[in-house]
């Protein structure tokens, strides 16, 4: 499974890295939308993790972008938004949204269950 | 205090509040969120550990630094938001130019479309007789509109003079030329008229004059009672 954790906090990107990896699953990284574009045109990712609010190109807008280019990929959105304050479905769209600060066995069920929806 | 001022504290204010509460609320949650992970990855190592698993010394004293980089990180986060808490405690007062412009760019730096920016720090400092809270409000807005509308790699300078006795200067310069969007909309121009700012706009400057001793503003917010 290939997968790719985007977020401008760098430190927190780097960690949750470092996390899955010792779980068992290898993950890339980018700083900025523009670089998680730059690397999706190399790597056919699976699954990506995506903040929300990010300089340049926001989450949403990065999403459009990466189903042009992947149209299998499955989506995780990660956010600080006060408004989400328990993981799990947005009321207001299909996306799943975790919140910050991260639960790692949530944010490991949520990945397995997204690439295991596409595959029943 | 007349019923346009009353009716401007009160709307604009109060989303203002709301506005900047929510993006250090932001800031705050992305902090915790480091010092999560890496708390989470020090109980990572320490289950490893009990498992035989060696690892360097190194990779805890990274750990440790990173959390003491976010706390202060945080601190400062939350002086910044006690500070602009402090700028409702007097409706009218003596405010520092220099104080409200660094906090202005410190507020709006949470957010995700803000640019580098730098305050010219030669300048003396310079106080005006305003409202410190509308005053943030005006800076703030400002910044937003040329945020969103300058190019991502330019960097917004910041410089201000007394212009003459009676009023200051302050000049929003950028690299690149472009035309800012929808400013000033109409609350910033509510916000500008009650503090008897003008704002002036080229396409790569803004201007904002302020009056020094701002005695309508002082009558409005006070009735004129001493």
């Amino acid at each position: 499974m290939k997968i790719i954790l985007v977020d401008d906090e760098k430190k927190f990107i780097n960690m949750l890295a470092r996390r899955l990896s010792l779980r068992g699953l290898k993950a890339d990284v980018a700083y900025s939308g523009e670089e998680a574009v730059e690397k999706a045109a190399h790597t056919p990712y699976d699954l990506a993790v995506l903040d929300l609010k990010m300089p340049g190109i926001s989450g949403f807008a990065l999403k459009q972008k990466l189903l042009e280019m992947l149209p299998e990929i499955k989506l995780i959105f990660v956010t600080g938004h006060g408004s989400i304050d328990k993981n799990g479905i947005n009321g207001h769209s299909d996306d799943i949204f975790l919140a910050k600060p991260l639960n790692i066995d949530t944010l490991i069920e949520t990945i397995h269950q997204s690439i295991q929806s596409d595959n029943p | 205090m007349n019923q346009h001022t009353i009716d401007l504290v009160n709307k604009q204010g109060l989303q203002f509040f709301g506005s900047v509460n929510a993006s250090i609320s932001h800031e705050l949650k992305n902090i915790f969120a480091i010092i999560s992970e890496t708390a989470g990855f020090l109980n990572d190592l320490t289950q490893l550990s009990k498992q035989g698993k060696k690892f360097e010394l190194s990779v805890l004293e990274n750990c440790s630094s990173s959390i003491a980089e976010e706390i202060e990180r945080g601190f400062d986060t939350i002086r910044q938001m006690n500070q602009f808490a402090h700028s409702v405690d007097d409706p009218v007062t003596e405010t520092s130019i220099a104080d409200t412009l660094a906090l202005a760019v410190k507020l709006t730096g949470f957010l995700s479309y803000a640019k580098k920016t730098q305050i010219e720090t030669s300048a003396v400092d310079i106080t005006v007789f305003t409202s410190p809270f509308l005053l943030q409000n005006l800076i703030y807005r400002t910044l937003c509109a040329i945020y969103k509308s300058v190019d991502a790699k330019d960097t917004l300078n910041i410089a201000f003079h007394e212009k003459n006795p009676d009023t200051v200067f302050l000049t929003f310069s950028w690299g690149s030329p472009c035309a800012l969007t929808d400013f000033p909309d109409r609350h910033t121009t509510e916000v500008a008229e009650a503090l008897g700012a003008v704002i002036s706009i080229s396409d790569t400057s803004l201007d904002l004059t302020v009056t020094r001793a701002g005695d309508s503003l002082s009558a409005a917010l006070t009735d004129g009672k001493p």
